[in-house]
C-alpha cells in the first residue's frame, strides 16, 4: 500500500466529495420540501456557467462580475421552471410522476436549445485584460505541501461547499422561514393548515437549490469550460447523495457527499479508476437496501 | 416498521428507474427533433452557400478539378446520408463534419459538377441500436452513399451498408474491425494504430533516457494499440516498460485520481489513446497533481485545448494531423470558403467529409467517362479500386495538391502525418511521421 | 335533505350553500349546504369515506370547489385561499398528524401562530394555551413527536387556539386517544367555545362523544347531506347507524 498516494486520493476525494455535497445540498432542499424529483436543476447548473461566460465577453464584466450575472440567471430559470413548469400543474393536483415529466422533459430540451443559441463549442470564461485583450478569466496555482499537491481553486471550492451547507442548515433549522420549510416537508397538510403558503416557501426553496447549482456549474465553467451538457453528471451526484445521505436531513446528505467523493477517490487504489461510477452506485445500492432512510437519515415514524 | 422500509424502497426503485429513464429518454425525444432540424439544417445550408462564398469557391474547385458539365456529372443526383452524432457529448463532432461535406457538396455543384445530395442522421454519440435503426432508414430512402463516424456504430453497420449496397466512408472513429470490409472505406489513419509508432520513436529520440512509460486509454477505441502494440513498441526501442496503465470510460471529465495514479508510477513518459474532449481534462489533471514529464497524445483539437488552458502548452501529439495553414492550393481554397460559410477554420474532422465527397466526385466523373451509370454504388467503387488515389487538403505545397491512396486490400489510408507541439495554444509540426507495417523497425516511422 | 332546513337565514358565520368538489374526476361530496352560527358548536356525523374530510377542506378552502358558494363572517371566501381564511378567523386540524412531529412543543405553537404578525400577541397567546393545557408548558422544549396521541391532541387544540380562531374546524379529534381522554377534550372544547363565544365544526364518526357536546348535528352520507337536527334530538335517538 503506497501511504503517499492514499493521503494524496483522500485529499483529491476531500475535494470531489465537497462538490458532491454542494450538489447535494442543491438538489436536496429542492427534494426534501417540494417531494419534486427536481431532474431540471441541470438546467440553472449550466445557465450559470453559459450567462457568466455570455457576460464577461458581451458587457466586459471582470470575473467576479461574472459570477454574478450567472448566479442571477440560475436563479431566474430555476423560479420560471417552477413557476411556468410546476405551479400549473401543482394548481390542478397533478401527480408527483407529470411534474417529473415536466422536468424530464425541459432538462432534455435545454442543452439542445444552448446548443442552437450558444453552438456546440466548448466556451471559455474569458475576461477583458487591461490591455484589451480577452483571456482566461482564471489559471489555477498550484501548492505543494511535502508530498501534497492541491490546487488554488480545489481549496476555495472546499471553503465555499463547506460555507454553502452550514449557511443553507442554519438557514433551514434556525430561521424563522426555515421552520416553515420544515413544516411543508414533514407536514404539508398542518402547514397549510396553520397558514404556510407553500408558493412562497416553494420560491425560496427553488431560488436557493438553483443558487447552489449555478454554484456548481460557474465552478466546472472556471475550472474548464462551459458546455451545453455540462451539468447531467452533477446533477445525478446530487440525487445520489441525497439518497445516499438520507432524504431528511440536509447536514447527512452533505456528508453523504463527502464520503461518496472520498469513496470514489479510494477506490482508484484497488481497482481502475473506472470503476469510480460502478463504486459509487454500488454503494447508493448497499445503503438503500441495508438502510432505506439513507445513512445519516432518520427513520421515519 | 415494514411498511415504512417498503415505501422507502419503493423510492429508491423509483430513483433507478428514474435515472435509466432519463438516459434513455435523453436519447430518444432530443435525438428525432434534431435530427429533423439537420436535415433542414442541410437544405437552408445549401442556400445560403450559393449566394455568399461560391463565386470565389467555384472558380478555385474549377481550377483544381477541370471545367464542370455533364462530364463532370451535372444533373446526376447522387441521394447521400451522414451518420453522425448530432446530439449528445460529441456533436461538436457532428456539426463539423456536416459542415465540411455540405460545403463540398456546394462547391462542386457550382462548379458545374454533381447534385451531392446529403440527409443527416443522429447516432447520438455513438448509440449502436439508434445508428442500426437510423442506417436502415438512409437505405430505405435510397442513399447511394454513406458517411459513417465513431468507432462502434460504424463496425455495427457493416453488414447493412453491405447488404445494402451503399458506398461508405468513414473519416472519423476509423478502427482494425473496419478493415478490409467490402464498400466500406477510411479515410482517416487506423485510430491510435497507424500513429503509435512514430510518436513513440519520437519520444524514444527527443528523451532517450526515458523508459518508463505510462499509457492511458479508453476502453471504447484504440483498446489494442493500448494493450499491444505501444507497450511492444516502447520495449523494441528502449528495453524499457510500462509502468502504468489506466483506462477511463469515454466523456470522463475528472482525471484526477486516475493522474495521481500515473504520477505514483513516477513515469518519464506519459502516452495517452483518449480522445475529444477527455483530452483537455486529463492534461489538466496530470499538469495540476504535478506531472511535468513530456505527455504525448494521438489527437488536437480546440475544443480540449479550451478545457486545459495554459496546461496544453509544451504538450505532443502524433497524428494524420489537418492544418488550415497548408499552403497546397486546394486547401486554401478549402479554408477561404470553409471560413466564408461558417465563420471558423476547418478543423481535422470537416476536412476528412470535405475530401470524402470530392472523392465520390471523383468517381461520379470516372464512371460517366468510362460509359457506367454513376448512380450504382458498385460501379463507384469499382473506379476506387482501379485508381485508389486522390486529391487532398493534406500534404502538397503552395503549388500541388496534396494526394493520399487509399488500400485496396484494407481500405484504409495512407497520409502525411506528424508530430506536433502546442505553442501559443497552436498546433506546430515538429517531425513528419509515416505509417509502418507490422514487424517494421520503429524508428523507420520517422521520416 | 331529509329535515328541513333549521335556519338559513343571516347572523350565520359560516354558510355553505350547494356545494360540490372532489379530486381530479372523482365527485365526493354533491350540493352540500349547511351553516355554524357564532359560538355555536355543530358536528358533521358520517362514516368514512362520506365527504367529511372533503368538505372541510373546502371550507378551509384547501380544496378547489366545482360548484357552489361559501360565506365566512359575511363574506363569500368561495375564491380564497386556506392563506386567507386562517388569517380571517379559521383554523382547521387535520385528523391524522396534527402536529410537526420533528419540532418542540413551542415551535409548534410558534407555526400556529404563522399567520399572526404580532409578537406580543403570540406571547400571551401561548401563555394561555400553556395554562390550559399544563404539560405543554411543562414539556415545551420536547420533540411533540415523543407526546402520546392524547397530548399530541391537546397541541394540536393548542395550536389552533393560537390564531384565536372565530371558528375552530376538527377533523375527528377523538382519533386514536382512549374514551376517557375523547371526554376531556370534548369538555374543555365546549369550555372554550363557551368562554370564547367561538364556534366549533366537528367532523366525526365518534357518535356518542359527539352529540354528548354539539348544538345541532348533520349527517353526511355518500357526499350529501341526509340529516340537520338539534343536539338535543339528536342525543335522544338510540338508533344511528340506518342513518349512515
Amino acid at each position: 500500500m503506497n501511504f503517499e498516494l492514499l493521503a494524496q486520493l483522500t485529499i483529491t476525494g476531500i475535494v470531489l466529495g465537497s462538490f458532491y455535497a454542494l450538489m447535494g445540498m442543491s438538489f436536496g432542499i429542492v427534494y426534501q420540501t417540494s417531494k419534486i424529483f427536481h431532474l431540471a436543476n441541470a438546467i440553472p447548473f449550466a445557465a450559470a456557467g453559459f450567462a457568466a461566460v455570455w457576460s464577461a465577453e458581451t458587457f466586459h464584466l471582470p470575473m467576479f462580475g461574472a459570477f454574478i450575472v450567472g448566479l442571477v440567471a440560475a436563479v431566474i430559470v430555476g423560479l420560471l421552471i417552477l413557476v411556468l413548469g410546476y405551479f400549473p400543474l401543482i394548481n390542478r393536483n397533478a401527480t408527483l410522476l407529470s411534474l417529473f415529466l415536466v422536468s424530464l422533459g425541459v432538462t432534455v430540451a435545454f442543452p439542445n436549445l444552448l446548443q442552437i443559441v450558444f453552438g456546440t463549442q466548448n466556451k471559455t470564461l474569458q475576461v477583458y485584460g487591461a490591455d484589451g485583450t480577452l483571456n482566461r478569466a482564471f489559471e489555477t496555482q498550484v501548492y505543494n505541501v511535502g508530498f501534497l499537491t492541491i490546487t488554488q481553486l480545489d481549496i476555495v471550492k472546499i471553503i465555499v461547499c463547506w460555507l454553502v451547507v452550514l449557511c443553507v442548515v442554519l438557514f433551514v433549522n434556525k430561521t424563522r422561514f426555515g421552520r416553515s420549510i420544515t413544516a411543508l416537508r414533514t407536514n404539508p397538510t398542518m402547514a397549510a393548515a396553520v397558514g404556510i403558503n407553500s408558493k412562497v416557501v416553494y420560491i425560496v426553496v427553488f431560488a436557493i437549490g438553483s443558487l447552489i447549482a449555478g454554484m456548481g456549474g460557474l465552478f466546472v465553467t472556471t475550472e474548464f469550460v462551459a458546455y451545453p451538457t455540462m451539468a447531467l453528471q452533477w446533477t445525478l451526484i446530487g440525487f445520489i447523495a441525497v439518497f445516499f445521505g438520507g432524504i431528511g436531513s440536509l447536514p447527512g446528505t452533505a456528508l453523504g457527499g463527502l464520503l461518496l467523493g472520498l469513496l470514489s477517490s479510494w477506490s482508484s487504489v484497488w481497482l481502475g479508476v473506472q470503476f469510480a461510477p460502478v463504486v459509487v452506485f454500488g454503494a447508493l445500492f448497499i445503503i438503500l437496501l441495508v438502510r432505506p432512510q439513507g445513512l445519516f437519515g432518520k427513520a421515519a415514524a | 416498521m415494514n411498511r415504512m422500509r417498503m415505501g422507502r424502497t419503493a423510492v429508491a426503485v423509483g430513483v433507478v428507474a428514474g435515472l435509466s429513464g432519463l438516459l434513455a429518454a435523453c436519447g430518444s425525444s432530443s435525438g428525432s427533433g434534431t435530427s429533423s432540424s439537420a436535415a433542414a439544417a442541410s437544405t437552408s445550408a445549401a442556400a445560403s452557400g450559393s449566394t455568399s462564398a461560391s463565386a470565389a469557391a467555384g472558380t478555385c474547385i474549377n481550377e483544381i478539378f477541370g471545367a464542370g458539365g455533364p462530364e463532370a456529372g451535372q444533373g446526376v443526383t447522387i441521394p447521400a446520408g451522414m451518420l453522425l452524432a448530432v446530439t449528445g457529448q460529441g456533436s461538436f463532432f457532428g456539426k463539423v463534419m456536416s459542415q465540411g461535406a455540405l460545403l463540398a457538396a456546394d462547391q462542386i455543384k457550382e462548379a458545374g459538377g454533381m447534385d451531392y445530395q446529403i440527409t443527416v442522421a443522429d447516432h447520438k454519440s455513438g448509440d449502436v441500436p439508434t445508428a442500426i435503426t437510423e442506417t436502415k432508414k438512409l437505405i430505405q430512402n435510397g442513399i447511394e452513399v454513406l458517411q459513417t463516424s465513431y468507432g462502434a456504430p460504424s463496425e455495427a453497420i457493416i453488414p447493412i451498408i453491405q447488404a445494402g449496397g451503399v458506398l461508405t466512408f468513414n473519416g472519423g472513429g476509423s478502427s482494425p474491425a473496419q478493415l478490409s470490409q467490402d464498400y466500406l472505406w477510411m479515410n482517416r489513419m487506423v485510430y491510435a494504430e497507424d500513429p503509435a509508432p512514430g510518436a513513440l520513436a519520437w519520444l524514444h529520440k527527443t528523451y532517450p533516457d526515458a523508459k518508463k512509460l505510462a499509457l492511458i486509454g479508453t476502453m471504447e477505441n484504440g483498446v489494442g494499440t493500448f494493450k499491444e502494440t505501444a507497450p511492444n513498441i516502447w520495449k523494441k526501442l528502449t528495453g524499457g516498460e510500462v509502468v502504468a496503465a489506466e483506462q477511463h470510460d469515454v466523456g470522463t471529465t475528472d482525471f484526477k485520481a486516475l493522474a495521481q495514479k500515473i504520477l505514483a508510477a513516477n513515469p518519464d513518459v506519459v502516452q495517452t489513446f483518449s480522445f475529444g474532449d477527455d483530452l483537455g481534462y486529463q492534461v489538466k489533471a496530470l499538469r495540476e497533481a504535478g506531472y511535468k514529464g513530456p505527455i504525448m497524445m494521438d489527437e488536437f483539437t480546440s475544443q480540449a485545448a479550451k478545457i486545459a488552458g495554459s496546461a496544453y502548452e509544451g504538450v505532443n501529439f502524433g497524428v494524420d494531423f489537418y492544418t488550415p495553414a497548408n499552403p497546397n492550393p486546394w486547401n486554401q481554397c478549402y479554408v477561404k470558403a470553409y471560413k466564408a460559410k461558417y465563420g471558423e477554420d476547418p478543423e481535422y474532422y470537416g476536412s476528412n467529409y470535405y475530401e470524402q465527397v470530392f472523392i465520390v466526385w471523383d468517381l461520379v466523373k470516372r464512371v460517366i467517362k468510362a460509359g457506367g451509370d454513376p448512380t450504382d454504388a458498385a460501379q463507384l467503387q469499382a473506379a476506387l479500386i482501379a485508381d485508389p488515389t486522390f486529391n487532398s487538403v493534406y500534404g502538397g505545397d503552395a503549388t500541388t495538391v496534396g494526394k493520399v491512396t487509399l488500400d485496396t486490400v484494407d481500405h484504409s489510408i495512407s497520409k502525411p502525418m506528424g508530430v506536433f507541439v502546442v505553442k501559443n495554444g497552436q498546433p506546430e509540426l515538429i517531425q513528419e511521421i509515416v505509417k509502418i507495417k507490422a514487424g517494421e523497425d520503429p524508428n523507420s516511422a520517422l521520416k | 335533505m331529509d329535515g328541513t332546513s333549521v335556519n338559513s337565514s343571516d347572523g350565520n358565520l359560516l354558510e355553505v350553500n350547494d356545494v360540490t368538489a372532489g379530486y381530479s374526476k372523482r365527485r365526493v361530496i354533491t350540493g352540500v349546504s349547511m351553516n355554524v352560527k357564532p359560538g355555536e358548536i355543530v358536528g358533521v356525523l358520517g362514516h368514512n369515506g362520506a365527504g367529511k374530510t372533503t368538505l372541510l377542506k373546502c371550507i378551509f378552502r384547501m380544496l378547489s370547489i366545482e360548484s357552489g358558494d361559501i360565506v365566512f363572517d359575511g363574506a363569500s371566501i368561495t375564491k380564497s385561499s386556506s392563506v386567507k381564511t386562517v388569517a380571517s378567523g379559521m383554523s382547521f386540524t387535520p385528523s391524522e398528524r396534527p402536529i410537526f412531529r420533528d419540532l418542540t412543543v413551542e415551535q409548534n405553537l410558534e407555526l400556529g401562530a404563522h399567520s399572526v404578525r404580532d409578537r406580543q400577541a403570540i406571547k400571551d397567546r401561548m401563555g394561555e394555551v400553556m395554562e390550559l393545557f399544563p404539560i405543554l408548558g411543562e414539556r415545551r422544549t420536547q420533540l411533540a413527536g415523543r407526546f402520546s396521541g392524547g397530548q399530541q391532541r391537546q397541541l394540536s387544540v393548542g395550536m389552533a387556539l393560537m390564531v384565536q380562531p372565530k371558528l375552530m374546524m376538527l377533523d375527528e379529534p377523538s382519533l386514536g386517544i382512549s374514551p376517557t381522554v375523547v371526554t376531556k377534550t370534548f369538555a374543555t372544547i365546549r369550555e372554550l367555545a363557551a368562554e370564547k363565544g367561538m364556534s366549533v365544526l366537528i367532523v366525526e364518526q365518534n357518535v356518542k362523544a359527539m352529540t354528548t357536546i354539539a348544538d345541532r348535528v348533520y349527517v353526511l352520507r355518500h357526499g350529501e347531506m341526509v340529516l340537520e337536527e338539534s343536539g338535543d334530538a339528536a342525543r335522544e335517538r338510540s338508533e344511528w347507524w340506518h342513518l349512515f
